[in-house]
Parts: C-alpha cells; structure tokens; sequence
C-alpha cells in the first residue's frame, strides 16, 4: 500500500537534513540521497509506474512534482552557497585580473591644468583667445617694429583669405595677443593667464613644432614692480620643478615688455650642478618676461604713468618635456597611444 | 656673434677668467651660449726651415728633408707633402710632442731612413681643416708656388724688418706666432644691441659693469702729403638713404695674406682669410662692429663715387658672382658708369680687390637700417655688414673705423695712406636727450638705487646726464579732488596757469566724509604732476617758477630728473624706460629681490570660468567611459577637404612649412583618423581616442574659428581576456557611450535623429540635436567605408563629433535634487507587436504620453521578430514602474493606466499587447 503522504514525510526529511549540513561533501551526499541515479526520488518515480488508479497516479504525481522541485532547487542552493566557498579555496589568484578600457588625458594637458591650478591660487584669471589672429593684436598692439623679422614669411604663418588685404591675418604666434584683447576689454587691476596654442614657422624637429602650446601671464596695476615679476615667477617655477629650484633672471629684448628678461631655472636634472643637458650652465632657459612696456599699455588706454604691470610667457611642452624625461616634442603630437598610456 | 676672450682682455683689463667673464657678460644681457677653448694643445712644435729637400729613393712622394730647428744640428725628417720645398720657415713638430687627435711623434725608419720628428699641416696641429699639404709659414723666394686652393699663408710683408729678412725665429715655439690660445665666446646679441656686434661694443658693456676702464686700439696713422680729396669726390643723391658716405685711399699696397694673428684671430672668430685689405675690413668690422668696404680705385669712374637708389630693373653681379635685378628700393654705389657695390650689402665683382690691385678706397659709410633690411630681404642676401646696418650702426664710428683700417692696411699691406677723409655726411646725426626720474627707477624695480649711482652708470655707458636740482615737498589732497586739479591745468594755457591764486586745499571737510584720502603717497598722483612738470618745462617755463606753480596748487613733489643724452651708437634709448632697463641691467637682475605680488586676489569672473571647468568635464567624462585624448596639429594638408566631407571651405596658408601643412583643419575626423592609423599600423586593436580642439573655416572673406570635441572607436567592446570572450563594437555600443556622456555632461533633453549624414555610413547616422531639434549639437554613427579607405583603415570605425561652442552653451545643466520614493512602486511588463518599419521611439514617446504623470519607468527589455511573429512585424517588450511620491498606488488605477497605454498605442500606430 502506498502511503500517500510520502513525499510530504520526504520533504520533512530534507528539510532536517538541510540544517545538517555543514559542507560541499554534506550537499553532495544529500544530491546522491535524494536526487542520484539510484536515490529516493528515483525510487518513486519507479513506484509510480506500479500505480493503476488513475486518482493516485494523479495525486502522487503531483506530489512527485512538488518535491522534485523542492529537492532540486534546495541543493542547488545549497550547492551554490557550498561552491563558493570551495572557490575561494581552490581559485589561483594569481591568474591576471580582468582588463578594462581605460581612458586618459594627454600629458600636455595635464601640465596645462596643473600651470593652471598653480595661477589661479596665486588670484590669475584664465583668458582665451582666437588663434587666427590679425596683424594689429599679434605684432602691432605689442609694439612689434615693423622691421622686426617675427613678421617675416620666414617665421610667421600668414592666412591666405581672399577677402582681406593680403598679409593682414597670422596664426598667433604667441598668447599675447589676448594681453591685448583683455586689456581693451578691462580697465587694470588686470591679473590673468592665457594658455593656448601658438604656431611658428618651425620645421620640427625634436625641439621645434611648428605648432605648440604656450601660457603666458600678465599683471597690470598702480605699483606692480619686476620685484613682483620676480617674486611670482619664482613662486610658481618651485610649484611645478619643486621647492630647490632657482631662477635667474637674465636681461633680454622682447618688443611688448621693458625691462624684459629671459627667465632660467635650475636645471631640473643636475639640480644646478651642472650636466650635459644644461651644458654645464647649471640653468636652462625657460621663457621670456619683462615689466609691459609702456608703449603697450598706452596702446589700450592705460596711462603707463598711473600703471605699471608685467608679463611673462612659456612653453607647455618644454615644462612637460622636462617634467617628464620627453626627449622629442613631436611625441606629444604624434598620439601614439604607447606614449600617451604612459602618462 | 662670435667673440675672442684675448680681444675682450685687450680693452677692458679685467681679472675674470674665461668663465666668470661669461657669466657676468650673461648677466648684463650679452648671454653667452658656449665657450670654445681654441688654439694648439700640442706641444713641442717649433718654427723651423728646411735647408735641404730631396726625393726618398724609390718613392714617389715622399722627401728627405734636413730642417734646421735653432739647435744647431738640423734634423732628418721624411716629408710626405707635395708642397715641401728647401727654405720654406715651417712648423716641426720634435720627437716626444703630441699632435691633435692624441698622435705621438717618434723616432722612426722610413724607407730605410730615419725620420726624427715631423713637418705639419694645418690640420695635424689642430689649426683648422686643412690638409692638403704642410703648413708654410713662408715660403721660399725660390718657390712661391702655393698649393692649388689655400692662400699662401705667409708673405714676406708680414716681416716687420723689411724684404729679405725672416719674421720668423728658428727654433721659437710655434704658439709665439700662431694658434695662441684663447677662448671664443659664442654671444647672443640681441637685435636691439647692434652697437654689442664688435669686441668694442661688448668690452662696453663689461666696463659698464665693472668700471674698469675701457681702452680704445692705439694706433698713429702716417699719412701721405697728397690729399684724398683730390682723387675721389662723393655725391650722395639720397641722403635719406645715406646719411654719411667716408671714404680714405691707400696707393701702392701689395696684396698678400694678412698676418697670421690676423688670420688667427679671423679663422677663430668664423671668417676666412682672404688677403691683407679684405682681412683688414673684416678685422676692424669685428673689432669696431662698423661695417667697411675695399675697392680698388682703378676699377671707379671717373674719379666719383655716386651713392643714388637704383633703376628699376637695372642688372648687378655681387661679387660672389650672383647676378641681381634691382629695384628703386635698392641703394647702389656708384661710378659715373656703373653701379660698383650694393650698399651696404655687398660689393660688386667689377670693383673688388684682385691679387694685383694697388691702390685701394676704404668705403666706411652710415646707412638708413629699414632700407638695408628691405634689401637684404628682397634681394635674399644676408651678409655680417647687412646684419649690422639694418639693426644700425654708429653714424659717428666712420671716422674712427676708416682711420683705422687705413692703418691697418698700410702696416701690412705697405702703400701710402692719401691725406684726410672724404666725408660726406649730409644728414647729420642728432641726440635726443631723454629725461629719466630717480623715482620712476626705484619704483618700477623696487630698489633704492642712489641717483647718483644712476648718473654714473649711464655715464659708462657713454650716455651725457645732467642731473637736475632736486626739489622736494610734499602734498596732501583727496586724490580726486587731485585728479580734477591736474586734469584742469592740463587743459589749461600757460597764462591760465601763471595768473593762478594760490588756492585753497579744502581737504578739512572731506575728510569727516571719508573717502579715498591720499597723504604723502608720491607715487599716485606721481604720473599726473610728471605730466604736468612736463608741460610747463615744454612751454619754457624755468625750474623755480615750476616749483612756483606746484606750490600754488598746493601741492609738491620730489623730483630728480636727468637729462641723458644718449651716445651716437645707442638708437635704441629714446624713452624713459629704456634707460631704466639700463640701470637694471648694471645695477643687475639678480640684486632685486623677489617679491610676492601685492594687491588683493581678483575675484573671478565666472563666465570666463565656466567654460574652462566644462571643458575639463567633457574630457574627463570620456575618460571615465575609456577614451583616451589625443592632441593633434592643426595645420593639416589640403587632400584632407577632400577626404573627409566637411561642408565649409578650409582655410589656406599663404606661406604653409609643407604641402602637408597648407590647411587648417575644418574638423578633427581626419586628425582623429591620422592617429587610428597611426596606432593600428602600431598593433593596436582597440583604440578609443577623442580630441578637444579649435576648427577653422572660411566665413565670409574672413575666417570662422570654434571648438570642437570629436572621438573614435574601432575593435571591441572590451579587452580581450582569459576569463571571458569579447565581441566587435557595434552601433549600440555607440549610442549607449555618447547617452552615458551627454549624461555626465548634464545635457539636457538632447534628441537623436537618425539621418544619412555626410561622412557617415547610410542609414548608421544620428544627429544630436537639442531645443526641440532646432540646435544641431553633433553627430555619431558609422564612419563611412570610402571615407576610411581613403586615409587607409578597412575596418569598421565609429566615431562622433560634437560642436563644442554649442556644447558649451547647452551642457552642464545644474542637477535639481528630487525626493528619494517614500511609496513602493508597482510593475508591469508590456510587449506589443508593430510594423517593423515603427520607430521604437515613436512608440516610447506615445505609451509615455498615455502612461501619466505616474509612469516613473519605461524601459525595452526584449526587441523580436521572427517565429510567431507575422511578417512586417516586430514585438517590442517593455518594463514599465509607476510610482507616486504621495500614496501608494493601487491595482486598479495602475491597470487603468496601463490599458490608456495599450489603447492608445493601438489608436495611434496600430499596436496590438501580445498576452
């Protein structure tokens, strides 16, 4: 006689057994109790063929059905809790992790938004301006002689536009043209930088691109001295080359600026003691600067006897040449993604 | 320029060693880019004479020479050079010394002769390249035959003892007479310095520093009773051009080599020797920095030089044999005849010195810098004399620099120096005396340098200062009571002013207001009384009756004025400030002390900011999604147009480097797909790049410049691994990066709008458009397969570009906060069969215009077509979440939402809900 409340009598079992087990081995034992080739529930399935009574056939399939689900779905579970824990054991971990894509900013842009994180704590506003330029903010604004070779086809680009007079637009040749365009604009105190792309009519070369990036910085106020220029340029030369460095300012000629001086800094790899990349100098040369000549501020409305102010420029690839061991600058321009991964 | 440390000794006397000399000429501003250690290192080479030459037996180049070296036994030396011969005074080199290059001279057996020591070239010393033969320092007058293509070095003139008799002493170390050592200073001069271009110049500047004194070259010339002025006359037609034209004549000199330290010191500093008169011009040109030229006087017209511009069109060969046309911009020397020289620039072939010209006309003239520049341009020749007259040369030198070229030219070139200068000097040179304020020094540098010290160190500079009387008060007034005041007696006239009252400073009462008050500050209102001092010293006034009239506004101020004239050689002191600069140079750079600015932070302007953090935004969200930025050049070759459709027209360089940078770049496809080549030709598979940058196009007649933000992506979705497979991009993959970025860049609402865009592939192209399609912002898809062949890529690559002005007017939205759901939401999922041609957008607008304001979700979760699905039909399987922020919902008003949007997407595109 078959009892008919068999598969719930198994079903008490199992679930007593369950709150037994303590391992894989444990799972795996109940798998083979009650769910292997020669377990309990095949055992009933063979009994059910015995049935004749189609309401018993009825009633005991379903409850075959019942508990096979159950059964399956409660060691699976447990299966799946169990395995777990035999992963963490048995996995080797040292197999490589899984690779992402992962994405990046070009090194001159990180140099750039670290120039300009250093500004701007020191009260520097940024400015942008055109890179096509005309030949009044690029050269004449900034007090460039009209004799002077800057403005010749040999170093200047100059934009071939059928509607204006011929020679009357450049590609800038440096960010001072926006000087100009705020000063304009502004009445002083003027304090900004302007970063951006410059062009010169350079064949590359390892040091030389025909088009490159520059920031440059301008402070115009009653009482600015070349003792600020100094203090300032100083200041932000030991933020990004660190706090043993040096500056040397040396005197030079720029059209826009009087003084004007060349800026050096200790060398960043012999650290001033002299090496073959400085040329045993001790310095490298890092960008002009000098006291706004008074042409120039004349030329935006501003009396150069009430204000004075100062500028300075300098290249972004050199800062990250030297910063990162670049030896060409044609890296930078290149995106050859093995170069750009590094950074 | 090139300079010589021994040179520099000879007119300054100071202590510093070659680099310390450097250093302080770096820190006037003559920087000094490298030093070159020149002259013999070997030693043990003496001055020696070979008494016997003959052939070595069975050899057919070498000699065996006996050579008298002053020891009295001659010795035997095995000669290799062809241009040994008996009496010539050479350089041995004795056994033991060591040559250039490490080589060691022994004793050793030639041929079965014994060799004991040796007889040098230029180059075995380490002299200069030259090789071809021995060095001869005179040659025998038996044997004047000097080897084909290098001058004879030595000619019997240099023997200051007359013909006949030897320079030279035998057996004397050879550095006595040649290659003494010395260093060669490699000096940017910096091209407002013209008056640096000379040992002169720069030997000013260190005595400038140090105030050492500066010693001029000693030299007494001897000049012939017979006047030049008979023999040549000077007619200058364009004074503008020339403003001084003087000439000397020298007759009956005998060209020859010019003195070996001559030439030493030539070849050290880059100029090649030629012969006793050019060397002499270009000697007293590095000495002086004044320009010369030498003609030979038989080869002039008529007895007159004409200095006139030339013909348009008119034909001159230079005397390195070119042929030039010329233009009415040119200035041509010239004879009755013909043009002689260009000047300025350089000679001509018909009038230059010939190895038998005897009688020589020094040319030492003034010409006008911008037409020597124009002409150096246009005629494409760049010489040291157009280097120094287009930056501009010293109108008062010609003189000074003719005298001594004719002297240097008669002590070696012999002749007799005809009497007196023919000086032709229309256009007088004038000084400009600039005024110079102590204070104006002290405040634009920050220092307190003596005004006396000021006047001195102009002083060496060869600048004339007188230093006004110093008058000092003080004033104390509102400082824009200040300002009207000063504005007033600016506009005012001169009676106006001298007929003023004295008036009253009313400061009392504004004081108790309390604004803006300005006691003994000099420096503010420092610019407004300088102008004014200046307007009244202008009208004639006298000093005291200034200090009248500043006194009657109540208002005084110290003033120490000098009055510089700068020296003839300085054009580029004609302002205030420059002269400031040259006190900051002397008083030097390094003595004023940094300072941190002074002045409070300037508040930043956030509509300047704004854009920047944006930009930083767009890049850094493509970061996160796995690009990486590139940064291309932005001069790009023509065929790019061509290549990639953009619609604008590109802008064109008028002077481009190369065919391949002729362009500016419309848009940054072509960069972008440049530097996919460029890596997958490297191995890369997957590559994910994206580049921020500006775009230039034609607009009008003039050129449109905006910002662009563009990016590509080609392989797979991810990395490919050991623990899972990855598959190729594809279109989703796209759309799902460019919705996550607008995402993160807080655009808000864009539309996407499929479309056949240029560039893209048919049918694989979204526009991104925003304010209800009206603004177009960018686009995406499948770049198009020709496009891509035509840079060379064959697989398939995706790419977007977006406009970046318009991004950064639409991006960066400002995020609202909205509650966190208090309410469990209710779910429901939905499939309905379409026509397959349906947008699923279409039908996502519709079930959200029915769903109400409670649909929180709507999301596809299963796109099918196929079995049990009619053809034409496609089944679309969305979960959808309603959610209130009020109650929780019920059952049935959520079924009633949920048939408005089963009804409502049958209405309106035949829907059908497959249950």
């Amino acid at each position: 006689m078959i009892d008919m409340r068999y598969f719930e009598h198994l079903t008490d079992l199992l679930k007593k057994a369950i709150k037994e087990v303590n391992c894989a081995e444990d799972v795996e034992q109940l798998r083979i109790k009650y769910l292997g080739r020669k377990g309990l529930l095949s055992k009933a399935s063979s009994t059910f063929r015995l049935l004749e009574d189609p309401d018993h056939r009825r009633y005991f399939g379903r409850g075959f059905a019942e508990f096979k689900k159950f059964a399956t779905s409660a060691i699976e579970e447990l299966q799946e809790k169990y395995q777990k824990e035999q992963h963490i054991v048995k996995v080797d971990l040292t197999l490589p992790g899984r690779k992402v894509f992962s994405g990046g900013l070009h090194p001159l842009t990180l140099i750039m938004d670290e120039i300009i994180d250093i500004f701007r704590g020191m009260g520097f506003v940024v400015e942008t301006g055109p890179e096509a330029e005309t030949i009044y903010y690029n050269f004449d604004a900034l007090n460039t002689p009209h004799w002077h070779p800057a403005r010749d086809l040999t170093d200047t680009f100059y934009l071939d536009l059928p509607g204006e007079e011929p020679m009357s637009y450049v590609l800038r040749t440096e960010t001072s043209p926006v000087q100009i365009r705020t000063m304009e604009r502004q009445k002083p105190p003027i304090r900004i930088i302007v970063p951006g792309r410059t062009y010169r009519k350079d064949k590359p070369d390892a040091s030389h691109s025909p088009c490159f990036m520059q920031v440059e910085g301008l402070y115009v106020d009653k009482g600015v001295t070349f003792a600020d220029l100094k203090g300032t340029v100083l200041a932000f030369y030991r933020a990004i080359f660190g706090a043993d460095i040096d500056t040397r300012f040396r005197p030079h000629f720029f059209p826009f600026t009087e003084p004007s001086a060349e800026v050096d800094v200790t060398c960043v790899f012999c650290r001033g003691e002299g090496c073959r990349v400085c040329k045993k100098t001790g310095w490298m040369e890092m960008g002009g600067s000098g006291m706004v000549d008074p042409n120039v501020l004349e030329g935006v409305g501003i009396d150069p006897e009430i204000y004075s102010g100062w500028a300075f420029g300098l290249g972004i690839e050199r800062i990250a040449m030297l910063k990162y061991g670049v030896d060409d600058i044609r890296l930078f321009y290149e995106n050859d993604l093995r170069f750009l991964e590094q950074f | 320029m090139k300079a010589s440390y021994n040179w520099l000794k000879e007119f300054v006397d100071f202590d510093h060693l070659p680099e310390k000399l450097a250093e302080l000429m770096t820190n006037i501003g003559l920087n000094v880019e490298g030093i070159d250690e020149v002259g013999l290192t070997c030693r043990d080479v003496v001055v020696g004479k070979v008494l016997t030459c003959k052939p070595v037996p069975k050899t057919d180049h070498l000699s065996y020479c006996e050579v008298d070296v002053g020891t009295g036994e001659p010795l035997g030396i095995v000669c290799g050079a062809p241009n040994v011969a008996e009496g010539q005074i050479v350089p041995v080199a004795l056994v033991g010394a060591e040559l250039a290059g490490g080589f060691k001279i022994e004793k050793r057996k030639l041929r079965g002769v014994v060799s004991t020591g040796m007889i040098c070239s230029e180059k075995e010393l380490g002299i200069s390249e030259e090789a071809a033969g021995i060095m001869v320092l005179e040659y025998s007058p038996l044997d004047f035959t000097p080897i084909e293509g290098t001058p004879p070095l030595v000619h019997p003139y240099n023997s200051r003892g007359g013909e006949g008799e030897s320079f030279f002493k035998i057996g004397a170390p050879l550095t006595d007479y040649v290659g003494k050592q010395d260093w060669i200073f490699d000096v940017e001069v910096t091209i407002n310095r013209p008056d640096c271009l000379s040992h002169l110049g720069m030997a000013r500047e260190i005595s400038a520093a140090t105030g050492l004194e500066l010693k001029m070259p000693s030299f007494e010339l001897q000049e012939d009773s017979e006047p030049a002025e008979v023999k040549i006359t000077i007619e200058i037609e364009a004074p503008d051009k020339c403003p001084r034209y003087s000439v000397r004549i020298v007759e009956g000199v005998k060209v020859a080599p010019s003195p070996l330290w001559m030439q030493d010191r030539l070849r050290n500093l880059g100029v090649r020797p030629i012969s006793n008169i050019v060397d002499v011009t270009n000697y007293v040109l590095l000495e002086l920095g004044h320009p010369l030229h030498a003609f030979d006087y038989h080869f002039i017209a008529e007895q007159k030089i004409i200095v006139r511009t030339a013909e348009d069109g008119e034909k001159f060969i230079t005397l390195d044999d070119d042929e030039h046309k010329l233009q009415k911009s040119d200035l041509l020397i010239a004879d009755s005849e013909k043009g002689i020289a260009l000047a300025g620039v350089m000679g001509g072939l018909n009038s230059e010195i010939m190895d038998d010209t005897e009688d020589v006309l020094l040319e030492c003239a003034y010409f006008e810098p911008v037409g020597i520049r124009i002409t150096s341009r246009d005629r494409g020749i760049s010489s040291e004399s157009s280097y120094r007259f287009e930056r501009g040369v010293d109108p008062e030198m010609t003189l000074y620099a003719v005298d001594r070229a004719a002297y240097l030219v008669h002590e070696y070139a012999g002749g007799r120096v005809l009497k007196g200068v023919v000086d032709n000097y229309p256009k007088q040179w004038q000084s400009k005396p600039v005024k110079l304020r102590t204070e104006r020094v002290n405040k634009l540098l920050a220092t307190n340098i003596h005004s006396r010290d000021i006047a001195v160190f102009l002083e060496r500079l060869g600048c004339k200062v007188k230093t006004c009387e110093t008058f000092k008060t003080e004033h104390s007034l509102w400082r824009e009571d200040f300002e009207k005041l000063i504005k007033g007696l600016l506009e005012m006239d001169m009676d106006g002013i001298t007929s003023l009252p004295m008036l009253q400073v009313r400061w009392n009462e504004k004081v108790k207001s309390g604004v803006d008050f300005i006691k003994g500050d000099p420096f503010d209102s420092f610019g407004d009384i300088w102008k004014l001092f200046n307007k009244l010293q202008e009208s004639g006034m006298p000093e005291s009756d200034i200090s009248k009239v500043l006194e009657k506004i109540g208002c005084n101020v110290s003033f120490q004025i000098h009055e510089v004239t700068p020296p003839s050689w300085r054009h580029d002191l004609d302002r205030e400030i420059d002269l400031v600069e040259e006190i900051a140079r002397l008083h030097g750079y390094d003595r004023v002390i940094p300072a941190a600015s002074s002045g409070v932070p300037l508040l930043f302007d956030e509509a300047k900011e704004r854009p920047r953090r944006l930009v930083s935004r767009f890049k850094q969200a493509l970061v996160e999604l796995g690009f990486r930025e590139i940064i291309s050049p932005s001069l790009v070759p023509q065929t790019d147009a061509e290549r990639y459709p953009y619609q604008e027209k590109p802008v064109k360089l008028l002077n481009p480097l190369s065919e391949d940078l002729s362009h500016l770049r419309i848009g940054l496809g072509p960069s972008l797909l440049r530097a996919a080549v460029r890596n997958l030709s490297a191995g890369q598979q997957n590559i994910r790049i994206f580049e921020w940058g500006k775009s230039f196009r034609m607009d009008g007649g003039t050129v449109g410049e905006g910002w662009r933000l563009a990016g590509l992506l080609t392989g797979n979705i991810r990395p490919e691994s050991w623990i899972d497979n990855t598959r190729e991009l594809g279109f989703f993959d796209l759309k799902g990066l460019i919705e996550l970025f607008l995402n993160k860049i807080s655009l808000d609402k864009p539309l996407f709008n499929p479309y056949d865009i240029a560039g893209l592939s048919d049918g694989c192209g979204i526009f991104v458009d925003m304010e209800d399609r009206e603004l177009r912002t960018g686009q995406f898809g499948l770049l198009d397969p020709a496009v891509c062949e035509t840079f060379g890529v064959d697989i398939p690559v995706w790419f977007f570009e977006f406009d970046g002005d318009i991004l950064l007017k639409v991006a960066g939205a400002v995020p609202q906060y909205r509650p966190l759901p208090r309410y469990p939401s209710a779910r429901r999922d939905l499939a309905f069969q379409v026509d397959a041609e349906l947008h699923a957008e279409r039908l996502e607008e519709i079930l959200r215009k029915h769903g109400g304001k409670q649909l929180e979700t709507l999301e596809l979760f299963d796109l099918f077509s196929g079995k049990g699905i009619p053809a034409g039909k496609k089944s679309l399987a969305y979960h959808l979440t309603f959610r209130s922020t009020e109650r929780t919902l019920s059952d049935t008003e959520v079924d009633r939402w949920v048939k408005q949007m089963i009804d409502g997407a049958a209405a309106e595109v035949g829907a059908v809900l497959r249950s």
